[in-house]
């Protein structure tokens, strides 16, 4: 468990450096949602949509990947509070509205 | 699973802790030194992608703009030949302008105090970029940086210890004086995703597509005479008092690895030298 915690912090960090310094060069003007639906986003996303219930490392992952986008960013604490939030959002509609079927 | 009190109250200190934290990471200090500590340990793994990123950009930009290189390659034909009659005529400028800076003793590189820098990374949401040099360096507040062929690529607006924010002038609301083509004054503004627009260009001025723009001093924010780019798609509309018009910039951030920041006095002559060229 820990070391499946240590590589998902490492992939963020991972993440994070590609989205700052590999990403940029391939812009495309007009795109402007890729500014938005970033890699970090996504793996969070993932995250929250695939983990199970039981299991709260999406916001960690949320905190983490947040920070680590805030870095790169003002003012400090936008990007923490938009993945807690859609963290919190996910987990809601799972939990109140998709019924995941269950054959065993 | 039923949320308790004691679990609501759980929550709200965390809550309260965590806003309180990015508060203090928000101090510019704060967010300074933090900001600087990071960079620091990030960068040599960030200058190695940020350089493959340009390496592969340069590759595969001849791939994407494949479908316009055949109108682009008759532009540039045309281009050329004009180019090669601007050459001689510049030719017969520069011996000129290497007498006359003889005998003023003038050197350019002594009045541009220029740094060079490398880019590290680009901010997520905004036009803005990291740079491997601060305060430590003498990097200040609102200087003003360019590229290697003295081309406008923003100017620095944060300063940590040894890294800086650089805002690109193609970032929105920035604006700046700029100069048309032999001497028409307008207003150069971002528009955010590397892209910039002409504006408050009197209606009554002549100006056509692929006339150079240089910075001008009337703002007081960047130096005269650098250039900033060429104009694009020009909007005439008789409702409207101006014109205005897309502007094409000649420095592309997504391929370029090193930026001078520059200080001092703006070169002098530099404008004049620029709209000589024009006329």
């Amino acid at each position: 468990m820990n070391k499946q915690r240590v590589f998902l912090a490492a992939m963020l960090v991972a993440l994070a450096l590609i989205q700052v310094s590999l990403a940029p060069h391939f812009l495309i003007g007009g795109m402007v949602w890729f500014k938005w639906l970033n890699f970090i986003d996504v793996a969070v996303v993932a995250i929250a949509l695939f983990e199970k219930k039981s299991n709260k490392f999406s916001w960690a992952a949320a905190v983490a990947g947040g920070v680590f986008l805030d870095l790169y960013s003002n003012p400090f604490g936008v990007w923490i509070v938009i993945l807690i939030g859609a963290v919190a959002l996910i987990k809601f509609i799972l939990k109140k509205y998709v019924w995941i079927p269950s054959y065993w | 699973m039923k949320i308790t009190f004691l679990n609501w109250l759980k929550i709200a200190i965390a809550g309260a802790a965590g806003a309180g934290l990015i508060a203090v990471l928000n101090l510019p200090e704060v967010n300074s030194a933090v900001k600087n500590a990071s960079y620091l340990a990030l960068e040599p793994v960030q200058h190695g992608i940020w350089n493959a990123g340009a390496s592969i950009h340069g590759f595969l930009e001849p791939f994407a703009k494949i479908n316009s290189a055949a109108s682009e390659n008759e532009q540039l034909r045309t281009q050329v030949n004009g180019l090669l009659a601007e050459n001689a005529q510049i030719n017969d400028l520069k011996k000129e302008n290497d007498f006359l800076r003889q005998g003023l003793n003038l050197e350019l590189d002594k009045e541009f105090d220029l740094k060079l820098a490398n880019i590290v990374a680009k901010d997520i949401a905004r036009d803005t970029l990291v740079i491997n040099k601060g305060r430590r360096d003498m990097i200040d507040l609102g200087m003003p940086v360019i590229t290697a062929q003295k081309s406008l690529v923003g100017k620095v607006t944060d300063v940590y210890e040894d890294y800086s924010e650089v805002t690109l002038i193609t970032s929105k609301d920035f604006t700046f004086d700029v100069r048309i083509g032999n001497g028409i004054d307008g207003l150069a503004k971002g528009q955010g995703e590397y892209l910039a627009e002409l504006g408050l260009i009197p209606k009554d001025k002549e100006f056509k597509s692929g006339d150079p723009v240089y910075t001008s001093a009337m703002g007081g924010i960047f130096p005269a005479g650098l250039l900033v780019g060429s104009v694009d798609k020009i909007s005439r509309n008789d409702v409207e008092s101006f014109q205005s018009a897309t502007l094409v910039l000649s420095f592309d951030a997504r391929g370029s690895r090193q930026i001078f920041v520059a200080s001092g006095k703006a070169p002098l002559g530099l404008e004049s030298g620029a709209k000589k060229n024009n006329e």
